[in-house]
């Protein structure tokens, strides 16, 4: 079983309009990206970086840090690799599991709505950033 | 299971991306193994000190009986756990030797010509590094990067 450790480095909440409220509706988008910082045979280290920005335009969360997978090379490919295209990462899913609960607590705190609770790839029309 | 007294030793292969991450481990084998060492030397030490009197005639506890494939001693427990840590440190002694010579003449492999993105394997015995393996056939995973545009739901 691997060992996956999570270390947030930069949590950042902006409230982008007066009339947001924890109800109103919105979706949030989520760029993510994942970066190789250190690699040996049994650990990968990746910088991450979650940046949620809720449509309509009234709310943005920021989350970066890095996350340490220690496991054997078999666990640690198993984490990192896409079961297909549409799929995100089955490490990407963990990390943000991970850190909802820290979305959802500075969400309610700037009084606008919360993310949900998991992630799903958009559909290939949606993806350019 | 942690053991009470002296320390786990590999024997096995641990691989390596590269020989710099190897000499890494090496120094840290070496450093676990100095730091055993001098913790038994002390407790040998004190105890010696204690009962002033010198080496084995103090550390040679009584009452050892075979039992099937083990001795077993109920007499003695404080001076035969001494025995044995005397016995693990006289061991300690020569696997700190190789480490060490192993780990001074590193430059040696690292100027090995190589392949590039190849990956190393260091062969460990009782933890004494004793060989290695350039391995040409498991070449080291190119560098992760994703990125991507999710939705929340």
């Amino acid at each position: 079983m691997p060992e996956v450790k999570i270390q947030v480095e930069r949590v950042e909440g902006i409230r982008l309009s007066d009339n947001a409220t924890e109800d109103t509706a919105a979706n949030y988008t989520v760029n993510v990206s994942l970066s190789e910082r250190k690699r040996e045979s049994s650990l990968l280290s990746l910088n991450f970086e979650l940046d949620l920005s809720g449509q309509p335009q009234i709310s943005r969360l920021l989350v970066t840090g890095y996350v340490t997978i220690v496991g054997s090379r078999e666990e640690v490919q198993a984490l990192i690799k896409q079961q297909d295209d549409k799929s995100a990462p089955p490490i990407l899913v963990t990390i943000y599991e991970r850190v909802y609960g820290l979305l959802y607590v500075i969400s309610r705190d700037l009084h606008i709505p919360h993310p949900m609770p998991g992630i799903v790839s958009l559909p290939p029309g949606e993806q350019k950033r | 299971m942690k053991p009470e007294s002296g320390m786990e030793f590999i024997t096995g292969l641990v691989r390596f991306y590269s020989l710099e991450d190897m000499r890494k481990y090496i120094k840290e084998l070496l450093d676990a193994y100095q730091r055993e060492l001098d913790r038994s030397s002390n407790i040998i030490g004190s105890l010696l000190r204690d009962k002033g009197k010198k080496g084995e005639e103090i550390i040679k506890a009584k009452g050892w009986t075979k039992v099937g494939g083990v001795f077993v001693n109920s007499m003695e427990p404080e001076l035969g756990s001494m025995e044995v840590v005397f016995q693990m440190l006289n061991e300690m002694k020569p696997r700190v030797a190789k480490t060490d010579e192993v780990l001074r003449s590193f430059d040696l492999v690292e100027n090995l010509p190589v392949e590039e993105n190849c990956t190393f394997l260091l062969v460990l015995r009782s933890g004494v590094p004793e060989r290695i393996i350039v391995d040409s056939n498991v070449l080291q995973p190119p560098k992760y990067e994703y990125a991507a545009k999710l939705r929340s739901v």
